[in-house]
Order: structure tokens, then C-alpha cells, then sequence
């Protein structure tokens, strides 16, 4: 136990290591000279005095080995600068925008649940029918419409042409309901393919053979038992799928004016506000090895299989 | 099994098809295309589809057909770019990995677990976000997101076969490392990272527009496929055709690359099915 939570702590660690050289590296590549950036977006005339004065406050005019240890000291003492428009520490721009993400993606992967369980198990009662044919159709779909297109789709059809639900914003829960399932529509249909190979993999299982001869129905049996086991992979994709929620959602989030961190980080990158993308990069780490931490020990406490190793 | 290879046939058949339509129709787009694609016209803008304008306008009375056959070369020619840089960076890497292991091995494996433990799409738009947008920029980033996932694959490849008996009797028959590494193991690899790229393809076309989209990629007045959905954003609602079409594109486009891939990972495994 004790092993397994310092393995993730050291990939943590070992995550934010890498991030933070990379955009440490990439700061220092990119053209254009991070003091002149930040006046600029200051609204500051950048004269030769005012650029050198915040050259040497900022520390540029130090060596780039020193600039660096003080850069990964900031990133791991959580000191992650201000952002340029708001004036505002990054840390807590970011926290406050972290519910509305959350909540987005939490909709997603309930609507991809939905849509996995539906389609499915429709499609494996009904094997090789109309029902598994569109199902076949609708997971390269699925996979093939990019999100921001399935979104313009909801918008035109839901709000424009039928005006049942709010286009854009966050003030009641109709307002959700667009995004999450522009969100998690197409993965749905793609591990419905999935649970339904499971299923039917299950199908050859000596269990099933003996509830068979105990007079059970095959669509019975698929339900009420097969379900169960085939749901496992299923289970075991979550931690996967809640990232790719999370990482959708900046897409989602522009098109339906979702206040969360994608728009945000958008936004910032328009405004050149450089720590504030720098901070999203290694928050976006942080959130997603920590995920991946949480899950697996939920596992540890599911499996005793695994707890014995 | 015939009545499969058949299948297989019918699918990579109809993807290799649309897919050499898309490469005609960017390779000849001046003669396809019925207008410019960057002539503003404002007296015919958001028309709705006619025999002058077969897809309609855009909100500047731009021709939205031919913007899409130009726009096919902007995201033919940038995806596959980025998949020629991608692959130069990761086939020597995994080679060397997956043949030398050991220490070497461990690191560049732990830098790939880390650098897939954040969603792809957030570490691109983040490096766009540092480099500045532009199309440029985009490629260098997805190409430093993609990496990761090619050699962790190809690395699998290589170690497998690094296995197999013939690379220790080639050892042995006295060639050198490099030499094993280009007659023996190379050419094995060919074939699944033919497929993986395949379907690698869609996504990358897919990854261009999201950030073409999202104002990140190739910048206005450039007619490419997600910038031309970003133009849309404000005036769908009144014309639909100016996000209809490009989006049909891309999705016709990403699904030929999964039916050619899924029909190619399918003849490989009965080529393989034969052989055992």
C-alpha cells in the first residue's frame, strides 16, 4: 500500500518535473522577450528603461541555469505568479473556474454512461439486427465528428430550430444539458461497442451455459448476468474517459460560453497571458495524476486481488 | 474467409477512394474550385446553396466550396507534415529503446508515461498558447504531444521482435547492431505502424481543426476546414450551410482514414492468421 501511493507520488512529482521544463523551455524558445509581452499586455508603451527595470524584477537578466532551479522552486511552493489581465494570483483564478469544469465533465460521463449502457445492451440483445447495424454506424460516428461540429449540430437544432434549450451560459440545469451531451455522445457510442464485444465474449462462459439449461432466456441471462461482468472494462475505462471529459471540455466550453477553465485558458492564450497557461498546464497535470491516483486506490479497496500483491 | 477478405476489400476500397478524392481535389483545387476561395463578395454573402454558389456563401460572400477544396490542402499537407516529423523523431527513438533496453529504456518510458498522463489535447493547446497561434506553431506542437504515443507503440513492436529467435541467429551470423536494427527489425514494423498511422491520420486532421477552431491554427482569411467553422460561429444561426459543410468534410475525411486503417488491421491479422 505504502509502495503504491509513493509510485503515484513519484509519477506526480515526475509529471509537474516535465511540465514545467517544457514550459520553461518553451518560454524561452517562443520569440518575443516575456518582459516586452507583459508590458504590452499591460497596456504599458514598452521604452528601453521600463523593459530593462522589469527585466531585472522579473530575473531574466540572471543566468538561464539559476532562472530555471527558481522556476521549478515556484511551480512546486505553488507560487505560480499573477495573471497579467486580472492582477489576481493564477492559483486562484484557476479554483474558482474548477466547479463549473467539474461539473461539465461529471454531466459528460453521466451521459456517456447513459448512452454505453442504452446502446450497448440494445445492441447486443440484438445481435447482427437493424438496432446493432445502426449501432455499428453510429460509433464511427461517433468517433469521427469532432465535438465543436456536434455542438454547432445541438445548438442549431435544439435552440435555433426548436428553441427548447439555452444555447449558452451557466444558470440552471437545462443550461447543461447541451454541453454534456454534446461532450459525451461520441465516446458513448464507442464503448457501447465495447460492452456489447464483452458481452457477447461472455456469452461463451460456462455460466451462462448452466443458467441456459436451467430454462433462463438468452436475453435474460445477458441482462441480469452477463451485464455485470462485461461492466468491469467498462469500469475500468472511467478514469480514461473522465480525462478525455476533461480535456473535450475546453472545446465544449468555448462553443456553449461555459465559464470554466477551458474558456478560460483560451481566453488567456488570446490575451498573451502567460501565467495563466503555464499555471493551466501543470493544474491540468495535477488534476489528471490525481485522478488516475484516486482511482486506482478505489480499485485497491474494490479488488482484494490486488491488495495481496 | 473469403467472404471477409471481401469485406475488407469493399471498406479499404471506399476509404482509399474518398481519400484519393480529398488528394485530387487539393491537388487540382484552381481548376475544381468554381470561385476564389479568398474573394469577398458582399452583395451575395450567406447565401444558401445554388448553381453559382453549389454550398452557399460564408459571411463575407466567400464561395464555402471552394474554401473547402483549398482547405484541403491546408490540413492534407499539415497533417501529414506532422506525420513524417512525428515518425522521424519516434521511430529512432523506439528502435533504440525497444532493441537496447535497460537503463535507457526505463527513463524514456517513465518521460512517455508522464507525457500521456495529460489529455493530448491540453498539452497542445498550452504549447500553442506559449509559442503564439499560427499554423507553424501548431504543427511543432502537436508533433511534441504525438510523439509519446508513437514510440510507446512502436516500442512494444520492437521489443517483440527483438525476441524472436532470427534476430539472435542474425546476431550470430555476425551482424552488427544497425545492421539487425535495418534488415531485420525495421522492415517488421512497417506494416502495423502503416495502420496505426492510418487511423492516426483522422485524428491528427481532427486535432488541426479543433485548434483551427478554437482560433489557435491557421489564421483567417486561410480557408482551412476548423478555421472556416470558427468564421461561423456567429452567423450559423441565421445561415447553417457555413457550418454544415466544412464539418461534413472533416467527418468524411477522418472516417475514410478509420475504414482504411480498420480494413488494413484486418488484413493483417489474417496475414498473420495464415502464417501461424
Amino acid at each position: 500500500m505504502g509502495k503504491f501511493v509513493f509510485e503515484h507520488l513519484f509519477q506526480l512529482v515526475l509529471v509537474i518535473f516535465c511540465v514545467a521544463t517544457l514550459t520553461f523551455l518553451l518560454i524561452r524558445f517562443s520569440p518575443g522577450d516575456p518582459a516586452t509581452i507583459m508590458l504590452k499586455a499591460n497596456g504599458v508603451p514598452a521604452s528601453d528603461e521600463a523593459i530593462s527595470a522589469l527585466r531585472g524584477e522579473l530575473g531574466l537578466t540572471n543566468s538561464i541555469g539559476s532562472q530555471y532551479l527558481e522556476w521549478l522552486q515556484q511551480i512546486f511552493t505553488g507560487q505560480w505568479g499573477e495573471s497579467f489581465v486580472s492582477g489576481k494570483p493564477v492559483i486562484s483564478e484557476l479554483f474558482m473556474r474548477l466547479p463549473a469544469t467539474l461539473e461539465l465533465a461529471f454531466a459528460g460521463l453521466g451521459v456517456m454512461f447513459a448512452v454505453t449502457l442504452v446502446l450497448g445492451i440494445s445492441t447486443a440483445v440484438y445481435e447482427q439486427g437493424a438496432v446493432d447495424k445502426i449501432g455499428r454506424v453510429l460509433a464511427l460516428l461517433g468517433s469521427a465528428i469532432p465535438t465543436f461540429w456536434l455542438g454547432f449540430l445541438c445548438i442549431y437544432i435544439f435552440s435555433v430550430h426548436l428553441g427548447w434549450l439555452p444555447s449558452m451560459g451557466r444558470s440552471n440545469w437545462k443550461n447543461l444539458i447541451l454541453p454534456a451531451t454534446t461532450l459525451g455522445l461520441g465516446l458513448g457510442t464507442v464503448y457501447a461497442r465495447v460492452l456489447r464485444a464483452h458481452m457477447l465474449d461472455m456469452l461463451q462462459q460456462p455460466f451462462v451455459k448452466a443458467s441456459r439449461a436451467r430454462g433462463i432466456s438468452t436475453n435474460r441471462i445477458l441482462v441480469f448476468q452477463v451485464l455485470k461482468h462485461a461492466l468491469l472494462p467498462i469500469v475500468t475505462m472511467a478514469g480514461t474517459s473522465f480525462a478525455f471529459m476533461l480535456g473535450g471540455s475546453i472545446m465544449v466550453e468555448t462553443i456553449f460560453s461555459w465559464p470554466g477553465l477551458g474558456q478560460y485558458v483560451i481566453e488567456s492564450i488570446k490575451m498573451r497571458d502567460y501565467p495563466v497557461i503555464q499555471g493551466y498546464v501543470v493544474f491540468a497535470a495535477i488534476l489528471f495524476v490525481g485522478i488516475h491516483l484516486l482511482i486506482d486506490l478505489i480499485y485497491l479497496i474494490l479488488d482484494p486481488r490486488l491488495r495481496a500483491r | 474467409m473469403l467472404k471477409r477478405l471481401q469485406q475488407v476489400n469493399k471498406g479499404l476500397l471506399a476509404g482509399v477512394a474518398i481519400l484519393i478524392g480529398f488528394f485530387l481535389l487539393g491537388l487540382f483545387a484552381p481548376w475544381i474550385a468554381p470561385h476564389d476561395p479568398l474573394i469577398v463578395n458582399l452583395a451575395a454573402r450567406l447565401q444558401s446553396p445554388s448553381w453559382t454558389y453549389p454550398f452557399g456563401t460564408d459571411q463575407l460572400g466567400r464561395c464555402i466550396l471552394s474554401r473547402i477544396i483549398y482547405g484541403v490542402r491546408i490540413s492534407v499537407t499539415s497533417a501529414l507534415v506532422i506525420m513524417f516529423l512525428t515518425l522521424l523523431i519516434s521511430i529512432p527513438i523506439a528502435l533504440f529503446t525497444g532493441y537496447v533496453r535497460g537503463r535507457s529504456d526505463h527513463m524514456v518510458m517513465r518521460i512517455i508515461d508522464s507525457a500521456l498522463a495529460i489529455p493530448d489535447i491540453v498539452l497542445t493547446i498550452a504549447i500553442v498558447g506559449l509559442l503564439g497561434p499560427g499554423l507553424v506553431n501548431m504543427v511543432i506542437a502537436i508533433v511534441v504531444v504525438r510523439w509519446a504515443s508513437y514510440v510507446r507503440f512502436i516500442r512494444s513492436l520492437v521489443v517483440k521482435i527483438s525476441q524472436e529467435e532470427y534476430i539472435l541467429s542474425a546476431r550470430m551470423a555476425g551482424n552488427s547492431h544497425f545492421r539487425i536494427l535495418k534488415r531485420y527489425v525495421l522492415p517488421q514494423i512497417g506494416m502495423p505502424v502503416l495502420v496505426f498511422s492510418a487511423l492516426d491520420m483522422g485524428k491528427i486532421v481532427l486535432n488541426i481543426a479543433g485548434l483551427s477552431f478554437l482560433g489557435l491554427g491557421s489564421q483567417p482569411p486561410t480557408p482551412e476546414w476548423g478555421a472556416m467553422l470558427n468564421d461561423a460561429t456567429g452567423y450559423f444561426q441565421i445561415s447553417p450551410y457555413v457550418m454544415l459543410f466544412p464539418g461534413l468534410a472533416i467527418v468524411l475525411f477522418v472516417l475514410a482514414c478509420q475504414l482504411v486503417s480498420e480494413s488494413l488491421g484486418k488484413y493483417e491479422q489474417i496475414a498473420v492468421g495464415k502464417e501461424a
